[in-house]
C-alpha cells in the first residue's frame, strides 16, 4: 500500500488547490499508514492458524482408550456436551478402543486411510505414541500459540525431535507422574518414619531392608509383560541422569552401556535379587493383579502412576485409605533427583486422512483447554496438565503434593517413553532374561545398544 | 476349439468362482503384496522406500530371527508326537475302550475352543500362584512348582505341550474318519494269523491310513510354523526374553510392534518359502515311500 494511492484521484492536490483542504486528509492517511506498517507493539499478532479444511458441522469421530474408565467417560460426556453446545450441528462419536491393541488399530487406520478424525495417543515414541505415527498426522505447529507453550505440560514430547520449535503433532493433556506409592502403616510397622519417605537410592535400599527384616515385602509389581522394568528404570534414572541425558539416551548420543544406565538397571535388578519383590514377579501380570495386591496391603511400596484409575492413588486410596498412602516422586543418587519423571497423560492428534481438520483442531483445543482439564480433574480424577487449573483443597493429599511438586520442578515424560519401539521392546525382553538369571545386566544392555544402533 | 474343450469345465468353474475370488483377494493378493513390500522400508504410515534386498540381508544377521527359527525347529521335533499321538488315541477310541465316549469328548473339546481361550486359560493355570503350582504344593511336590511361562527353561516346552493338547482333538477326529473307512475284514484276517494289537496297527491300520497320515503330517507341519501365533500371543508374547519367540510372531512384532512393515514382510516371505520347501520335501518323501510300497 503506498500513500499516494490511498488518496482518490479527484482529491489529489493539484496546483492552485488550497493545501488546508488536503492536509487533514494527508494526516489521516499518514496515521492509517503508520497503523498498517507500525511496530509489533501496536499491531495485533496474527491469529494462530492450525489445521484447516473440511466442514465445521457433522459427526466428528474420536478414538480413545481412556473412556474405558468410568471417571474419564463421565468427564468426556461433559466436555463433549460443552463442545457440541458451542458448535451447533456437530455431534461427537466417541469410540473406546482396547489399549493393548490400540497401536495395531491405529496402524490399520493409517494404512487404510480411514478412521477417526481425532485420536488419543501416548506422548513420545513408545507404544501407540504420537511420534511413532507422526508421518500420518497433521502438523499442528501453525496453531501453537505462546499461551499453549506456556500453559500445556509436555508439548516437547509431542514434537519432532522433542523440540517444540520443530513440528508439533499433538496437544498434550493431563498430568501423569511416574511415582512410587508407599504404605505408611507398613512403614511404621517396620520402624520407618511414615512421614519421611526415602529420598535417595541408599535410603530406599535401607527402607527395603528394614521392611524385609519385619517380614514385609518391600516392593510390589508384576513383570509378566516386562513393563515393570521400564517403569522402574524411569523412576530411578532421574537420580543419575538429567533431562538432557534422557533425550541423549533416546537418540543414541548416550549408549545403553553407559555406566550411569548400567548403574540404574543394576539397582533395580539388585532389589529383585535381594528378594525385595514378591515371588512370582516374572509371571504376575502388571494389571490388574500387581496393583490390586498393593492396594490390599500385601507390599509396602509400588511404582505406579499419578493419575487415572490404574495403579494410581485412586485404587490405592480406596484400598488402603488416603491417609495411609504416601508418595515418593523420585530418588536421587546422593542428593535430590535431577528431574521428576512425569508428563502428559496422553495427547490428542489429527490423522491426515481426517476430512474435518478444522473441526478436529477446534475440538482438540477445546479438550486440552483449561475448562476441559478442570472437568477431567473434577469428574475423572486426571490431574490437570494445564497450568491454570488448580485442584481444590478437597483433593487427596497425594494429588496436592504431586501437582505442586511437578509444577515447580523440572519434569520430563518418563524416559523409557522416549525410546524407539524396538529399543523399548528389546529392553524389557532383555531385562526379563536378566531377572530369570539367564543374562548379566552388562550383556543385556549391550544387546539393547545393538538394537538402538540398528534402529538408527 | 479351445472353448469347446473348456466347455465341460465352465459349470464347475462357475461354482468355484466366488470362492476363488475370495481366496484371490484375501490369500493370494496379500502374499503377492507382502512379497513386493519385502523390498521396501515402510513404517505403515508414510511413504514406502525401496531398499532392494536390504531387509533380507538384515534378516540374515538378525539374532532374534535366528533364535525364532531355532524355536520353530524345536517345535518341529515334536511333530512325531503331534502326528502319531492322535493316531494312537483314535485307534483306541475306534476300538471302543472302556470310557471311550468320555475320552472322545475330552480329546475333542480343545479342538472346538478358540486358541485364544486356551492360551488365556493356561496362562492363568500356570502362574506362580496358579492352580498347577497349588496342586503340586498340596501333594508335597512344591519343589517342582515354578514360573512355567516366565522361566526361559520351561516356557517353550510348556507352550509345546499346550499346543499339542489343543490340537490333538482335530487329529483324532481326522483319524477316526479315516478309521471308519478301513475294512474290518482286514483286522479279522490278521487276528486269525495271530497278530497282536501292535502288529495289527503296523500291518493294517497304518498302511490303510497312509493317505490320512500323510495329509495330517503336512497339515501339522504347516501348523507348526504358521498356526502358533494365538498361543504365543496369549501365553508369553514371545517371552520371557525371546524364549518362545517364533518366526510367525516375529512377523507380527516387526509389523505392528515396531512399525517395520517391509522387514516384517521379508520375515513372512522367508517363512512362506521355508514352509513350502518343507512341505515339498515331505510330499516327495511320501510319494517315494508310496512307490516303494
Amino acid at each position: 500500500m503506498s500513500f499516494p494511492d490511498r488518496v482518490p484521484r479527484s482529491r489529489r492536490p493539484a496546483s492552485g488547490r488550497p493545501a488546508r483542504k488536503v492536509l487533514p486528509l494527508a494526516m489521516a492517511a499518514c496515521l492509517l499508514a503508520a497503523a498498517c506498517v507500525g511496530g509489533d507493539e501496536k499491531s495485533p499478532a496474527p491469529a494462530a492458524a492450525g489445521p484447516s479444511g473440511g466442514e465445521m458441522t457433522g459427526e466428528l469421530v474420536v478414538w480413545d482408550w481412556d473412556s474405558a474408565q468410568e471417571g474419564f467417560k463421565k468427564a468426556f460426556e461433559q466436555i463433549d456436551a460443552d463442545f457440541v453446545k458451542a458448535h451447533p450441528g456437530v455431534t461427537i462419536k466417541r469410540t473406546t478402543q482396547p489399549f493393548p491393541q490400540y497401536a495395531e488399530l491405529m496402524q490399520a487406520t493409517f494404512t487404510s486411510k480411514e478412521g477417526p478424525c481425532v485420536a488419543e495417543l501416548l506422548a513420545a515414541r513408545s507404544g501407540p505414541a504420537v511420534l511413532r505415527f507422526a508421518d500420518g498426522l497433521v502438523p499442528l505447529t501453525s496453531g501453537i500459540t505462546p499461551e499453549m507453550r506456556d500453559k500445556l505440560n509436555g508439548l516437547d514430547v509431542a514434537s519432532a525431535d522433542f523440540d517444540v520449535d520443530k513440528e508439533v503433532y499433538a496437544l498434550p493433556f493431563g498430568l501423569q507422574p511416574q511415582v512410587m506409592y508407599y504404605n505408611k502403616k507398613l512403614f511404621a510397622a517396620a520402624g520407618l518414619d511414615p512421614e519421611q519417605p526415602p529420598k535417595t537410592y541408599q535410603e530406599l535400599e535401607a527402607a527395603a531392608k528394614a521392611l524385609k527384616a519385619k517380614g514385609i515385602t518391600p516392593f510390589g509389581g508384576g513383570n509378566k509383560e516386562g513393563f515393570l522394568s521400564e517403569w522402574w528404570f524411569s523412576f530411578l534414572w532421574p537420580g543419575t541422569g538429567s533431562i538432557q541425558d534422557s533425550y541423549d539416551l533416546a537418540i543414541g548420543k548416550i549408549k545403553f552401556t553407559d555406566p550411569r544406565v548400567v548403574e540404574t538397571v543394576n539397582r533395580y535388578v539388585g532389589f529383585i535379587k535381594a528378594g525385595y519383590f514378591p515371588p512370582g514377579l516374572a509371571s504376575t501380570p502388571s494389571q490388574p493383579t500387581a496393583p490390586d495386591e498393593f492396594a490390599a496391603g500385601k507390599q509396602a511400596m509400588f511404582v505406579g502412576l499419578g493419575s487415572g484409575g490404574f495403579a494410581s492413588y485412586v485404587p490405592f486410596n480406596k484400598g488402603l485409605g488416603a491417609e495411609n498412602v504416601g508418595v515418593i516422586e523420585a530418588v536421587g543418587a546422593a542428593g535430590a533427583p535431577q528431574f521428576l519423571p512425569g508428563g502428559p497423560a496422553s495427547t490428542w492428534a489429527i490423522p491426515e486422512y481426517c476430512d474435518k481438520q478444522s473441526l478436529a483442531w477446534e475440538y482438540i483445543k477445546h479438550i486440552t483447554g483449561a475448562q476441559a482439564q478442570r472437568i477431567l480433574w473434577e469428574v475423572g480424577g486426571i490431574m490437570p496438565g494445564h497450568r491454570d487449573v488448580q485442584v481444590g483443597a478437597e483433593a487427596p493429599p497425594q494429588v496436592q503434593t504431586m501437582l505442586a511438586d511437578f509444577r515447580a520442578a523440572k519434569t520430563l515424560y518418563p524416559p523409557h517413553g522416549l525410546w524407539k519401539p524396538e529399543v523399548d521392546s528389546d529392553f524389557i525382553r532383555q531385562l526379563q532374561l536378566v531377572i530369570a538369571g539367564e543374562k548379566s545386566v552388562d550383556d543385556a544392555l549391550a544387546s539393547v545398544q545393538s538394537t538402538q544402533e540398528r534402529a538408527g | 476349439m479351445l472353448l469347446r474343450r473348456l466347455r465341460p469345465a465352465f459349470i464347475p468353474l462357475a461354482f468355484l468362482a466366488p470362492m476363488l475370488a475370495v481366496l484371490a483377494v484375501f490369500r493370494l493378493w496379500p502374499v503377492v503384496e507382502a512379497f513386493r513390500l519385502s523390498f521396501y522400508s515402510w513404517n505403515g504410515v508414510g511413504a514406502a522406500r525401496y531398499v532392494g534386498l536390504a531387509n533380507y540381508r538384515s534378516l540374515w544377521q538378525d539374532e532374534v530371527f535366528r533364535s525364532a527359527l531355532l524355536h520353530n525347529g524345536i517345535i518341529l521335533l515334536a511333530l512325531p508326537v503331534w502326528v502319531l499321538g492322535p493316531l494312537l488315541l483314535a485307534v483306541l477310541l475306534h476300538q471302543r475302550v472302556p470310557g471311550w465316549r468320555f475320552f472322545r469328548l475330552a480329546f475333542f473339546l480343545p479342538a472346538v475352543l478358540s486358541p485364544v481361550i486356551i492360551g488365556a486359560f493356561f496362562e492363568l493355570m500356570l502362574r506362580f500362584d496358579g492352580p498347577v503350582n497349588a496342586a503340586l504344593r498340596a501333594v508335597g511336590l512344591g519343589s517342582l512348582s515354578r514360573q512355567w511361562l516366565a522361566d526361559p527353561d520351561t516356557a517353550l516346552p510348556a507352550m509345546i505341550a499346550i499346543i499339542l493338547w489343543a490340537t490333538f482333538g482335530t487329529g483324532v477326529l481326522i483319524y477316526l474318519a479315516g478309521l471308519a473307512t478301513v475294512d474290518q475284514q482286514l483286522y479279522d484276517a490278521v487276528h486269525l494269523d495271530g497278530a497282536n494289537w501292535w502288529q495289527a496297527l503296523r500291518a493294517v491300520t497304518i498302511p490303510q491310513l497312509r493317505p490320512v497320515l500323510e495329509f495330517y503330517t503336512v497339515v501339522s507341519l504347516i501348523a507348526s510354523f504358521a498356526a502358533l501365533f494365538p498361543y504365543v500371543y496369549t501365553l508369553t508374547r514371545g517371552g520371557p526374553g525371546y524364549a518362545t519367540y517364533v518366526v510367525e510372531y516375529d512377523v507380527y512384532q516387526q509389523a505392528f510392534g515396531e512399525s517395520a512393515f517391509g522387514y516384517g514382510s521379508a520375515v513372512g516371505v522367508v517363512l512362506f518359502v521355508l514352509v513350502l520347501i518343507l512341505v515339498l520335501v515331505a510330499t516327495r518323501a511320501f510319494r517315494r515311500s508310496d512307490a516303494e510300497a
